[in-house]
């Protein structure tokens, strides 16, 4: 595994991972931080793809006092939380995305993710990204707008094959 | 290489009260902890970690989501809790021949002067109708560097094979991508 590029953010809403290497078969993506006021549920966008309908995802969520699942179409690989959201202004939370075979452009892409609030919410989420591009950009953001806060860390990983 | 191997443990035959690793260097960004364990009595046991030693200060707290393959789900949430008392099952012996818990617990930023996320993952085999798998999402507020982390399983000891295997993931050097 190889680091490729790392960022630590303050209160800007949008991380963007560019120029990358397709020298690896997948990347690992992890952020740790959380928002810089209310709640939010960090998510990603490929090859500046904000189309709403070309991203599918699929949660498994504990919130501490049930377990659900549920299914959604949105503009980016995001959590479906049925309304909540992941991170908040108080706790600090982490995010693991893996982007298997980022650069084949023979097949749409598979992202499995595990997202964690620590004081709200634990989900595993299946992904899938409905494009055969090989991604060479990625752009974190909150789906609610809100800004990252101080000190938040984003690293972006090469897994060889 | 971002992944260096720090450390590993593996319990001999007379079994061992718990898996510690201690003096780990801050010069890594992240830490995974990889574990295979199985106490040597009957009944399923509890798998935790405490970490840096402290299970006397309520700086934890867990959101979980843990499954039984036996129709049974459930998410509970604990705060100000002494230490990770509850991150999954490890098997005994009445659960079969050869039947280990595993583990991974994902530590970012475990050096860092921010307070703690920690990402664990465990399942636990059984060659029988019910087995475990849970999913965890911990915080330790402390701002305190982890220096140290100890696995065991509710006061009972770990058998024989039990391993645990503790890596270092840096961020340094990195190249190959932009990033803004």
């Amino acid at each position: 595994m190889t680091a490729l590029a790392t960022i630590m953010v303050f209160g800007q809403t949008t991380v963007t991972f560019s120029s990358i290497s397709s020298a690896f078969r997948d990347l690992r993506l992890v952020a740790v931080g959380n928002t810089n006021a209310g709640v939010g549920s960090p998510g990603l966008q490929f090859n500046n793809d904000t189309t709403y309908g070309n991203y599918q995802n699929l949660t498994l969520r504990g919130d501490g006092s049930s377990a659900t699942s549920r299914a959604s179409t949105n503009a980016g690989i995001y959590p479906d939380l049925g309304g909540g959201d992941l991170w908040n202004s108080t706790t600090v939370g982490t995010c693991t995305w893996d982007i298997l075979d980022y650069s084949a452009t023979n097949k749409q892409k598979a992202v499995l993710s595990r997202l964690n609030s620590p004081s709200s919410n634990v989900t595993a989420n299946a992904h899938r990204w409905s494009s055969t591009a090989a991604i060479s950009t990625i752009t974190v953001r909150l789906a609610s707008g809100a800004g990252f806060g101080n000190y938040s860390t984003f690293t972006l990983y090469g897994i060889p094959a | 290489m971002a992944i260096t191997k720090i450390a590993q443990v593996n319990v001999g035959a007379g079994g061992a009260s718990s898996i510690s690793f201690s003096s780990i260097p801050g010069i890594y960004t992240d830490l995974r902890l990889i574990v295979s364990s199985r106490i040597s009595s009957v009944g399923t046991s509890i798998f935790q970690l405490i970490i840096n030693g402290d299970n006397s200060t309520s700086a934890q707290s867990t959101v979980t989501l843990e499954g039984n393959g036996a129709g049974s789900i459930a998410s509970i949430s604990n705060s100000s809790i002494v230490y990770f008392a509850n991150l999954g099952h490890v098997p005994g012996t009445d659960t079969g021949e050869s039947t280990f818990n595993n583990a991974v617990i994902y530590i970012p930023n475990y050096s860092y002067w921010t307070n703690k996320a920690i990402s664990v993952d465990t399942v636990t085999e059984n060659n029988g109708a019910t087995a475990y798998q849970g999913i965890y999402a911990g915080l330790r507020a402390d701002t305190t560097a982890i220096t140290s982390l100890t696995i065991q399983g509710q006061g009972n000891t770990l058998a024989q094979y039990s391993s645990a295997t503790l890596y270092g993931i840096s961020n340094t050097g990195a190249t190959g991508a932009t990033v803004s």
